[in-house]
């Protein structure tokens, strides 16, 4: 059970809050993403994390840096849902966090040109390809739903995906590349 | 980054995108995850890893804002459709964007948005005082940044639908076939009987199919069908790869490539490839002589399924006529397939072809010409450069190149993919050009590769006349025009611009060589 009496409920706390979920929500998502296996059950602990952020936002200093707080927040809730979860065993742990986190912060620092370049690849992708993209994401990456939609085998989709995914990624550091070389 | 280390790269790309995926789908088992643990305890795999997750899960965000045609789209893992308040709520108060997809209900909201969970939350525990609240909270979201989770819309669930019509032209239905109107779905099962003209169907999986009359064919699924009668011809996109036309007893899978077949009245069926690779092989491997043939391109065969004969015939680059068009994509300049060159230039020269874009193209390959078809000896280059004609367009002789803006290496060990009598490889990026004055360079023929001149008076073993004699070009419906008469400069000028023009013997021809092309598409088609 939640303990609301310790939400804040200053107006302006609350609209800094939102802000910085806002600002920092992808890279919650990312974080979480990499260690918790499969969509959904990352999707619900991102969830999970960001009520456990609002509620103990009255301890967050403003100030400091609040993506490295909501991930260690999310990191705890990480190993909670991994002793739970039936997909337990497939969480990325041991002495891969560490590493894994440490290489989170020089990513992190080029996020915004990141998803500046994403938005541009995508739109280079072929008609067919952003939207197999699209019914890949709309289906949560249950390939078997897309598979029954598309009527295309789950193997053809996986190549598919991770193909135009790696279009997605080169064509993004390449843009990278020449935005550092400008710089 | 040197060629070896850019492959080692691809592929470790690839198998962490493809491990990625197994995870994000739940699919991952045991040992995938000992390969993905192993790869990432190297850093650079790890900050490659991060990256694409940080994509995935930016993509999710992209698509969730909106949709390729500017519908609201559905991420959530829903399992029909979704519903969300732009359009079911109009007029109304706002939600909060959710983070990937949505569903009926506050609850369900709250479920996939992080941020409607806490203020559900926040809404039970404070009360009145969020009302006050919530001018200062919707204000974050009415001034989006460049992405942010919107709500979504109502989306059909997609139907059965294998292909559309994207083109007829003077067509004559055979009874049978209800329609034949562009843009018209032909759902899995659909039947195409043609008696003439032609036919151009988008597969759902990306492959494009023309059939030309006399036919049938039937939508199997939307990445296969079935050639019953006639013949058609096939642009697969990569991400189409596995597209699978069947013909009688033959089942032709595609590898990413534009290939033709057709059934002969004896019930063979003949299979030929314009640009990389198909697999042809038995639809029933139960049969008693069961055959796989790879073929590549400029490859042709007749193929009796029946008896798994295979025999080389002649390659006819027709059927292929207005396949590479009609999927948006041009060549400028396409030598024919075999075509032998006819100039030994030991200065290995560069040879220049000039054009003018008068609407805007994306350049997406590069080419030189293969002599022969077999490869090359010696490295050979294609450059791209802008060029400015001085104010004189007429006069060739005044240009000057302003930059070179693309260029590509072919050598023998990666000589590019053959089309017909070029070889071409894709830009790691498109280049775009926008209306002005270009030129497709080629260098480094030689005494290795030869290059063909149509007015070499002094070296011309097989002397040419005509380009029309080895060579097609295409404009792209007027995209471009093709100007000057050639151009060219020695060895000795390596990074420079070719300012000699060429001393065509009819003064007419704006392309005399076969050198350098590129492929192109349309930017506002």
């Amino acid at each position: 059970m939640t303990d609301n009496s310790q939400q804040p409920t200053d107006p302006g706390r609350t609209s800094e809050f939102v802000r910085l979920l806002k600002q920092y929500d992808r890279r919650l998502a990312a974080y979480v993403h990499s260690f918790v296996p499969e969509w959904h059950e990352a999707e619900d602990v991102i969830q999970e994390a960001s009520v456990r952020l609002w509620e103990q936002f009255e301890k967050f200093e403003p100030g400091t840096n609040f993506g490295a707080w909501a991930c260690t927040i999310a990191r705890y809730l990480i190993m909670e849902r991994r002793k739970s979860s039936p997909k337990g065993h497939l969480y990325l742990m041991g002495e891969l966090i560490g590493q894994v986190e440490n290489s989170f912060e020089e990513v992190q620092s080029e996020s915004d040109f990141r998803l500046q370049a994403l938005q541009e690849c995508f739109e280079k992708l072929t008609p067919s390809g952003r939207s197999l993209l699209s019914q890949c994401y709309e289906k949560g990456m249950r390939l078997t739903h897309v598979a029954k939609v598309t009527g295309r085998t789950v193997g053809s989709l996986y190549t598919s995906i991770s193909r135009l995914r790696s279009q997605l990624h080169d064509c993004i550091e390449r843009r990278l590349e020449r935005e550092r070389g400008q710089a | 980054m040197s060629q070896n280390a850019r492959g080692e790269s691809s592929q470790l790309i690839e198998r962490l995108q493809y491990l990625m995926l197994r995870r994000q789908t739940g699919e991952m088992d045991e040992k995938e995850l000992r390969e993905l643990e192993s790869l990432l305890s190297e850093s650079v795999a790890r900050e490659l890893y991060i990256k694409m997750v940080y994509e995935a899960v930016e993509l999710a965000s992209l698509l969730a804002a909106v949709d390729e045609e500017g519908r609201r789209i559905n991420l959530g893992p829903l399992e029909g459709p979704g519903v969300g308040w732009s359009e079911r709520s109009q007029g109304t108060a706002p939600s909060l964007p959710a983070r990937s997809g949505s569903e009926k209900g506050l609850l369900h909201k709250a479920k996939r948005s992080p941020l409607m969970a806490v203020m559900l939350i926040f809404l039970i525990s404070v009360g009145g005082a969020f009302l006050a609240l919530l001018p200062v909270v919707f204000d974050q979201f009415w001034k989006p940044a460049a992405i942010i989770r919107q709500p979504t819309a109502i989306i059909e669930e997609p139907r059965e639908v294998g292909a559309y019509v994207v083109r007829i032209e003077n067509e004559a239905w055979e009874a049978g076939f209800s329609g034949g109107e562009l843009e018209q779905q032909l759902s899995v099962g659909s039947h195409v009987r043609l008696q003439e003209g032609v036919l151009q169907l988008q597969f759902v999986s990306g492959a494009m199919v023309i059939i030309e009359g006399p036919a049938a064919f039937r939508v199997d699924s939307p990445d296969s069908g079935e050639l019953i009668s006639g013949s058609l011809a096939s642009y697969v996109p990569p991400e189409a790869i596995g597209f699978t036309v069947i013909a009688g007893g033959l089942e032709v899978v595609d590898m990413g490539t534009e290939f033709s077949l057709k059934i002969n009245e004896d019930e063979t069926a003949d299979v030929q490839v314009r640009r990389g690779e198909v697999v042809a092989r038995n639809r029933n491997s139960s049969v008693a002589t069961p055959f796989s043939r790879e073929i590549f391109s400029n490859q042709a065969v007749r193929i009796d399924a029946s008896n798994a004969e295979v025999s080389v015939i002649e390659f006819d680059g027709s059927a292929f006529d207005g396949l590479l068009e009609h999927s948006g994509r041009f060549i400028a300049y396409s030598t024919r397939a075999g075509v032998i060159g006819n100039q030994h230039d030991p200065r290995n020269a560069a040879h220049g072809h000039d054009f003018v874009v008068q609407q805007a193209i994306e350049v997406t390959h590069l080419g030189v010409f293969d002599s022969g078809g077999d490869g090359f000896k010696s490295v050979l280059t294609a450059e791209l450069w802008s060029r400015d004609d001085n104010g004189t367009p007429e006069n060739p002789d005044d240009d000057r190149g302003i930059a070179k803006l693309a260029e590509l290496t072919f050598t023998p060990e990666h000589p590019g993919e053959l089309v017909a009598g070029d070889r071409f490889k894709a830009l790691e990026e498109s280049v775009e050009l926008p209306l002005g004055a270009y030129t497709i360079i080629a260098r480094g023929y030689g005494r290795g590769d030869q290059n063909i001149n149509m007015s070499t008076a002094h070296l011309n073993a097989n002397r040419v006349t005509s380009s029309e004699a080895y060579m097609d070009t295409d404009d792209g419906n007027g995209a471009i025009s093709f100007v000057g008469t050639g151009r060219w400069s020695q060895m000795a000028q390596p990074e420079t611009f070719p300012t000699n023009v060429h001393a065509s013997d009819d003064g007419t021809t704006a392309h005399p060589f076969a050198a350098g092309t590129f492929e192109f598409s349309l930017v506002n088609p």
